[in-house]
């Protein structure tokens, strides 16, 4: 998106740089003079981690005073959460208190974010033009757009593709509880490419019966038209692909609420967040609507107050180069019964159940650029991965062993069963056995006594963990954020404790450092 | 040719010299978490430790689609020298089949317990788990001495009651030394870590070319089919007194689809020991096979072929060198059957033994048929013991005579009762091995699916009034021979899926092997090839005569009197 703002710029002849935040040195702000910032914001608030440098500094006692800053923020999220936007509010505020103007009121874009982005766009080179063009020399300080955001492709969520399905292999044995799908879909003739650490974004459908029983709750016909982004069409279609039906999120109960003034449950619902989760898990929009009926409810409002259907992304579990013209994707599906109703993913059910080898999935590459192998291929790297986290270290190995990188890999891999669970335990085997691994450890929480996950083999491996570090290192984690993101934090830390010796506040700045270095790199969701 | 070619080891023998006594690297195999086999040469040797590595066969193909390595899993087999265990080892057995084996006890042709689908992880546990008990699986498998069988008279007697003692002697005395068991499965359940041992005085650092079986019948049963063993031991009684036993040599049944140089063969009788030299007669021709028996062919390397090779007389003149004394002539001694006599016997205001019919040996619930359950609960009081026969049954032994109508009860209760009037003897005494899903040799089913061509040919049996004759029928998924399908009056044995050869013409005691009649038949083959003889048996037949004979005598097969003349 900074790519666009870019490009739209030099249209009207206004220079302007693209920067990514994690390489800017927040400093130089002090020297700019018009910034067009884009921002996301993650889980709990949080900045994306290519923002944490800069967002910090600006709220730090040493953030310079910005008087000759004019700028505009572009604020992305996804309204289901709670602190939503979060970030960009946080840099559109502390860049007004150290002085610097607003071109224009900060925008903040949902997850079709692409209308409302391309408006602020717009604007904010208008106000530009008309307002500092003398200023926007190119002898001086050239603007900058300080960015985080995906690359600019050929492919988008408005212009996906359709990627014809080679291969859909359940990769579970046997009596396992969990049920992981390997799929392989073909890139033939779409010239579309990614790297390892990248992701897929998957634009699915809701099943049919969900559809159904949304309509039958809602008590409204699925034949009925309505609006929706300038086109005209059946209630049942809207909602099948163009709106979020599988899960029920703040903002769409905060809209409902507003119809729905008689349910005084309802609106406490709405306005109370400790309440809210709870209610939330496990129920959807049907639930909603059966809970809750509104009369005289009509399509249209309906359409409106859900909330629209985001693509879903996946990890890319493969490398291009061991497998031209494929991508492929490791997916758990997610099945429940909650509140009297079987329930699924509406993704991962989509790829698992209703597209057929030979049958298309929408799609677009989502670039991550700091989930990505070291530059260097003699940098050894550690690899954690627990259930379908497992993914993009397949991609990581395949990458390495083709480029012949002579940095060692290792990886430890966790899920609850051996004998059902070991994904892609026979390529696994087979880099072992190569070189393409250097050590494979695993962790299969279920098979004794005692619970034991990959962190804990971490432990048990401090003194080889901790060489490996400091020998320059990186380590990936990929996986549940709470459950393996914060104990691998916590195992690694105890690690240095142990073998630097060190007091557990020097430990924690050890691996607070490794983070810095971008050598210690998490995926988790 | 010339005079000294170096004999080139076979792989298993090599894998035997660097074991060092049997311990090889199975520690490390048994450490490794990323697969749920041993490294390949461990698979060698844990054998003599009583333990194949297995696959669930079902499921090789779907698991490589999946990129999981195959579902491996370990069978384990416990000896139980003359197949007497008592009460509380039965409760031990079920209770690991339970806890680590697939929920089924398999009661072999060896009268040893087998558990089946023991994942690697669970070896340790499940061995200690039986040691408490004082039993093991060393020596199960391997290039050794096998479970001592011994015929499980139930008419108790006290020349049966020696004759298991000496099989639990010769059992005893032929048991590895290696300590590498105790190290490998137990050091970490004992107080104090053992100390290792590393001599092998009767089988040296290599062991044994092959596996070796011996075992022990009091006549006129023969139950333990001791002419199928290495060495056959005949219990010679008179007046109610041991005198000692004849000797037979160079049993074993096991042969190779298109190596006609391979064949069964059953025991020569070579002469008879007083009891006290007979545990000395076996470790003698133990250590003839140890360095005479073929160690380049592993096909060629059990007993039998030694004897042919060398000719019986040579052997003898050796055997009788390293005796230094000769054997006396042969006894007379007459068997009368192989089979096993179901139902009650004994006193029943004394002590009374109970012969059940367990199904291919097979120790399991379901719907309708519990006798797993049924046997847990006899085992909770029952003060006598359970009998492993060398037909896959069970005798209940020593039932005191307050437990008969109990156990009567809880057998019929759970639907496990003989009911022998419902069942062919065809099916009463059939057998048959494992097979798929678990054993790698197998071509074709048993086990799983004999019960389904029972029922088949069983409704041609009734037909001709032919249930209540004594029909051997034994099958296997492979030529190897662990049902002892050459013995059957019928043997059928797997080539390929749902394909066996037909033998027939063995005798009902265990005296003559069958001949091949037919091959590569499918079930309407069997059913078809099966129904004219038996029609023809029923009208035809003399008085006592069974089947076996009866087909001979029709000139349908010609009787093979020696292994050589097997494939005649």
């Amino acid at each position: 998106m900074a790519r666009q703002a870019a490009e739209a710029a030099s249209k009207r002849g206004l220079p302007a740089t693209v920067q990514d935040m994690n390489e800017y040195a927040p400093r130089n702000l002090a020297r700019e003079q018009v910034l067009l910032l884009i921002v996301s914001t993650h889980g709990e608030g949080d900045p994306p981690v290519a923002a944490e440098e800069l967002h910090q500094f600006l709220g730090s006692p040493r953030a310079p005073k910005l008087p000759d800053l004019r700028y505009a923020v572009l604020a992305l999220g996804d309204s289901s959460y709670l602190h939503f936007c979060q970030t960009g509010r946080d840099f559109d505020e502390r860049l007004a208190t150290l002085g610097a103007r607003r071109l224009l009121d900060r925008v903040e874009c949902d997850v079709d974010y692409q209308a409302r982005a391309a408006t602020w766009i717009a604007d904010a080179l208008d106000k530009i033009s008309t307002e500092l063009t003398p200023v926007a020399s190119p002898t001086t300080a050239s603007p900058a757009a300080v960015i985080h955001a995906p690359e600019n492709l050929a492919y988008t969520r408005e212009h996906p593709w359709s990627a014809p399905v080679l291969a859909s292999i359940q990769l579970n044995g046997r009596g396992s509880t969990k049920e992981t799908y390997h799929m392989e879909l073909d890139l033939a003739s779409s010239g579309l490419t990614y790297e390892p650490g990248d992701a897929l974004a998957v634009l699915a459908t809701n099943e049919d019966p969900l559809v159904e029983e949304v309509l039958r709750a809602a008590r409204l016909s699925d034949t009925e038209l309505v609006a929706l982004s300038g086109e005209e069409l059946p209630l049942a279609a809207a909602l099948a692909s163009r709106r979020e039906l599988s899960v029920l999120t703040r903002d769409v109960i905060e809209r409902y609420a507003l119809l729905a003034p008689q349910h005084a449950a309802l609106r406490e619902l709405a306005t109370d967040a400790q309440r809210l989760q709870p209610y939330l898990y496990g129920r959807d929009v049907a639930d909603l609507l059966s809970e809750f009926p509104v009369d005289n409810l009509t399509a249209q409002v309906l359409i409106e107050t859900l909330r629209p259907l985001p693509s879903r992304a996946y990890s890319i579990a493969s490398s291009l180069l061991a497998h031209p013209d494929e991508v492929h994707l490791t997916v758990g599906a997610v099945r429940y019964e909650a509140h009297g109703r079987r329930k699924h993913g509406v993704c991962s059910s989509y790829l698992a159940d209703r597209i057929a080898v030979g049958e298309t999935a929408r799609v677009f590459v989502e670039h991550n650029e700091y989930f990505k192998l070291p530059a260097d291929p003699a940098t050894d790297i550690i690899m954690l991965g627990a259930g379908t986290g497992i993914a993009p270290f397949r991609g990581f190995v395949e990458e390495r062993v083709e480029l012949g990188a002579t940095g060692r890999n290792w990886l430890l891999f966790g899920n609850p069963h051996f004998t059902t669970d070991f994904l892609y335990q026979t390529e696994w085997l087979q880099h072992l056995k190569r070189g393409g691994l250097a050590r494979l450890d695993v962790a299969f929480s279920r098979d004794q006594a005692a619970k034991v996950y990959v962190q804990d083999r971490l432990l048990e491996n401090s003194r080889e963990v901790f060489s490996w570090l400091e020998g320059g290192a990186k380590l990936y984690v990929c996986g549940d954020k709470v459950r393996l993101g914060s104990a691998v934090q916590d195992a690694l830390t105890e690690v240095v404790r142990r073998e630097a010796d060190l007091p557990q506040d020097e430990a924690i700045a050890y691996v607070r450092n490794l983070r810095k270095q971008r050598r210690y790199l998490e995926d988790v969701y | 040719m010339s005079a000294t070619i170096a004999p080139k080891l076979s792989e298993v023998e090599h894998v035997k010299i660097a074991s060092r006594y049997l311990r090889g690297t199975l520690v490390d195999s048994l450490a490794n978490r990323l697969t749920g086999a041993l490294n390949p040469d461990d698979t060698h040797l844990i054998k003599f430790h009583g333990s194949y590595q297995q696959t669930d066969r079902d499921l090789d193909s779907e698991r490589k689609q999946q990129k999981l390595e195959p579902l491996f899993s370990f069978m384990i087999r416990v000896r139980v020298p003359g197949g007497v265990a008592s009460a509380s080892q039965w409760q031990r057995m079920d209770a690991l089949a339970d806890a680590y084996g697939n929920g089924t006890l398999k009661l072999t042709t060896r009268q040893t317990f087998q558990l089946h689908g023991v994942l690697k992880r669970n070896l340790p546990a499940a061995i200690q788990g039986f040691n408490a008990v004082q039993m093991d699986s060393i020596a199960g498998c391997g290039d050794v001495n096998r479970n001592v069988m011994c015929n499980t008279n139930p008419h108790e007697s006290a020349v049966h009651h020696e004759v298991y003692e000496l099989a639990k002697t010769i059992s005893a005395h032929l048991t590895p030394r290696t300590t590498a068991y105790r190290e490998i499965w137990l050091d970490g359940s004992l107080q104090e870590s053992t100390e290792a041992v590393d001599d092998e005085p009767i089988y040296g650092h290599t062991y044994l070319p092959r596996k070796f079986k011996i075992a022990l019948a009091l006549p006129p049963y023969n139950d333990s089919d001791i002419f199928s063993n290495d060495i056959g031991l005949i219990a010679i009684e008179e007046n109610g007194q041991l005198l000692g036993f004849n000797v037979a040599v160079g049993g074993g049944l096991g042969m190779t689809f298109g190596l006609p140089e391979t064949y069964p063969r059953l025991a020569d009788v070579i002469g008879f020991v007083p009891t006290a030299q007979v545990v000395e007669v076996c470790e003698k021709i133990v250590t003839i096979q140890r360095d005479w028996g073929n160690r380049e062919n592993r096909k060629l390397s059990r007993l039998k072929y030694t004897i042919d090779r060398a000719g019986l007389p040579a052997f003898v003149a050796e055997l009788h060198q390293r005796l230094g004394y000769e054997l006396a002539a042969a006894r007379p001694y007459q068997f009368h059957s192989s089979s096993d006599a179901f139902g009650w016997t004994g006193d029943p205001t004394g002590l009374s033994q109970l012969v059940l019919f367990v199904e291919g040996g097979r120790v399991l619930d379901r719907p309708g048929y519990r006798i797993k359950s049924a046997l847990r609960e006899i085992s909770s009081f029952h003060t006598g013991d359970f009998r492993l026969t060398g037909n896959q049954n069970l005798i209940l032994g020593n039932i005191e005579a307050r437990h008969r109508a109990r156990i009567q009860a809880i057998l019929e209760e759970n639907g496990a009762a003989p009911k022998a009037e419902q069942l062919t003897r065809l099916r009463r005494d059939a057998l048959a091995c494992v097979a798929l899903n678990t054993c790698s040799q197998a071509f074709a089913e048993a086990e799983r699916y004999l019960p389904q061509l029972l029922d088949k040919l069983d409704a041609v049996i009734r037909t001709h009034n032919l249930a209540d004759a004594g029909i051997l029928i034994r099958m296997t998924g492979c030529p190897n021979g662990c049902a002892r399908p050459y013995l059957g009056e019928i043997g059928l044995v797997g080539r390929a899926p749902g394909r066996y050869n037909l033998y027939l013409g063995a005798d009902h005691a265990g005296e003559r092997l069958n001949k091949l009649y037919r091959e590569m038949l499918d079930e309407e083959g069997i059913i078809r090839e099966l129904t004219p003889l038996f029609a023809a048996y029923a009208a035809q037949r003399q008085p006592q005569e069974g089947f076996g004979d009866f087909v001979v005598r029709q000139g349908y097969v010609k009787a093979t009197t020696h292994g050589l003349n097997f494939h005649e």
